[in-house]
């Protein structure tokens, strides 16, 4: 059977067949191709990742005496950080390895090993390559060099990062405004009010826990931003005032009560009760007919905790409510303020539906009393 | 005579930067990259203290400790380290029998400090 041969019987099929063996000829040897070029890849990478691994242990090796070695000379540093430079940072992906290795230990150290991960990251001038990373064009670069300056505590870069808070990806701006508060600590407070968008939630938290690993000596007073036009910032600084337990607020925050937005009110609420102002309850139990229903469940929860018992009665009407919500936080707060045991239910009523007497069974359970 | 300490770290940089530091301390260590490596350790060496990482590949640190408390019956102190946002686990440990923890990030001295107390060394 030679290749003549072939030929002849291809050509004496009819077009379509002809056509039909030409595609599957195609097919597989792209089929072959597409196979050949995934497995070398991957040969490639999973060779890269090995070496990668073994630069980094390397990295790690080396790194950790110059981190620990409190009691080595200068001179031994200075060497040492030499014959490092030399010897594997010539390469550009080998010094972002090390960055991710500096980053990295940074990240899980502090006092005194902090300090020197810093310091090795400062000498071997690597936030060179950070402050590169500020004007790559993909915004996901961008974000890595903050967060590599804003790690490292490279204050200098306050002033690079700052231009990204008004950036209309919200990413790179959520990540500036971050970067910033870890660089600026309670100054960045006037960039929060600057920020172009209404900070979530999630933000809120993860700058809170930023704040709250600084100096309490340095804290400004947060009520100067509850004026604030951006509602976002007004329920942050809520939030400062209440962890920070600034109680020189006390009118700033009652004042809030008669805000238009909903949401406010309810943070200001949250925080009387967080700052155990007992003196305003009046105050809020006047308002609470007016309230929407979370606020109304926001002032049952303070109720139970700021009153004596003086609202007894405005408790156990509202337990008798039938909305479930509302019922079960009155009897919550009528057992931390008026009630012992389920016979004080029974004085309201004779019998309970079923929805009252399981919140009844529920409030007045052993584990849960306090 | 030196104590020994396991420690059960999945990543490598926090494994050698442990073992560093408490050799340097004078411990002698034993490392193990993750629960399962651990628990194949403990089985044939007693070490004098256990450090474990709380998250970790494959068995996690709340179930190596509570192998090395219900399974093994071990008294050995455990100290576990967290990160952020591990609160629930760290008092999951404490139940099963953890003896302290460290939180990330953490003082290499302050690490030694403690252990050095649990050790009464």
């Amino acid at each position: 059977m030679s290749i003549y041969w072939l030929v002849d019987s291809y050509q004496a099929f009819p077009l379509l067949v002809k056509v039909l063996i030409s595609l599957c000829l195609l097919f597989t040897v792209l089929g072959i191709t597409f196979f050949a070029l995934s497995g070398y890849s991957r040969i490639l990478a999973s060779i890269n990742n090995r070496r990668r691994e073994k630069i980094k242990h390397r990295y790690i090796e080396l790194i950790i005496p110059l981190i620990f070695e409190e009691s080595g000379t200068k001179e031994a540093y200075d060497k040492a950080l030499h014959s490092f430079r030399k010897e594997f940072l010539g390469k550009r992906g080998r010094r972002q390895l090390l960055l991710n290795v500096l980053v990295e230990q940074h990240d899980d150290l502090s006092g005194e090993a902090a300090q020197r991960v810093r310091q090795v990251y400062i000498d071997l001038e690597l936030f060179k390559d950070s402050f590169a990373k500020l004007k790559d064009y993909q915004w996901h670069i961008k974000v890595k060099g903050i967060r590599e300056l804003a790690q490292m505590q490279v204050s200098e870069a306050s002033k690079n990062i700052e231009g990204f808070i008004d950036s209309k990806n919200t990413i790179l701006a959520k990540e500036a405004l971050l970067g910033l508060v870890q660089l600026r600590e309670f100054k960045a407070l006037a960039y929060i009010n600057r920020y172009r968008y209404e900070l979530s939630d999630w933000q809120m938290l993860s700058i809170l826990e930023v704040l709250s690993s600084f100096d309490r000596e340095n804290i400004p007073s947060f009520a100067r931003w509850l004026d604030s036009e951006k509602n976002s910032m007004v329920i942050f600084c809520l939030r400062l005032i209440a962890v920070f337990h600034q109680r020189e607020a006390e009118y700033q925050v009652v004042k809030l009560l008669e805000n238009k937005e909903r949401s406010i009110r309810k943070e200001a609420v949250r925080t009387m009760r967080a700052l155990q102002l007992n003196n305003h309850v009046d105050l809020i139990v006047g308002i609470y007919q007016t309230e929407t229903k979370d606020v109304r469940l926001e002032i049952l929860g303070a109720v139970g905790d700021l009153s004596m018992g003086e609202q007894k009665q405005f408790l156990e009407g509202e337990f008798l409510q039938p909305d479930f919500e509302i019922s079960f936080a009155a009897a919550e707060a009528l057992m931390k303020t008026s009630y012992n045991s389920k016979n004080d239910f029974k004085q309201l009523s004779a019998s309970f539906d079923e929805t009252h007497t399981r919140i009844i069974d529920h409030v007045t359970h052993e584990m849960l009393k306090s | 005579m030196s104590k020994t300490i396991l420690i059960a770290e999945d990543d490598q940089m926090m494994l050698s930067l442990l073992e560093f530091k408490l050799k340097k301390e004078g411990f002698v260590t034993i490392l193990a990259e993750n629960g399962k490596q651990a628990m194949e350790i403990i089985k044939k060496e007693s070490p004098d203290l256990f450090l474990i990482d709380i998250m970790m590949p494959f068995i996690n640190g709340l179930e190596l400790t509570s192998f090395i408390r219900n399974e093994l019956n071990s008294k050995v102190p455990i100290v576990v380290l967290s990160s952020a946002g591990q609160e629930e686990m760290v008092m999951k440990a404490f139940n099963l029998g953890a003896n302290d923890f460290i939180p990330k990030p953490f003082s290499p001295n302050e690490l030694i400090i403690r252990i050095k107390r649990i050790l009464k060394l």
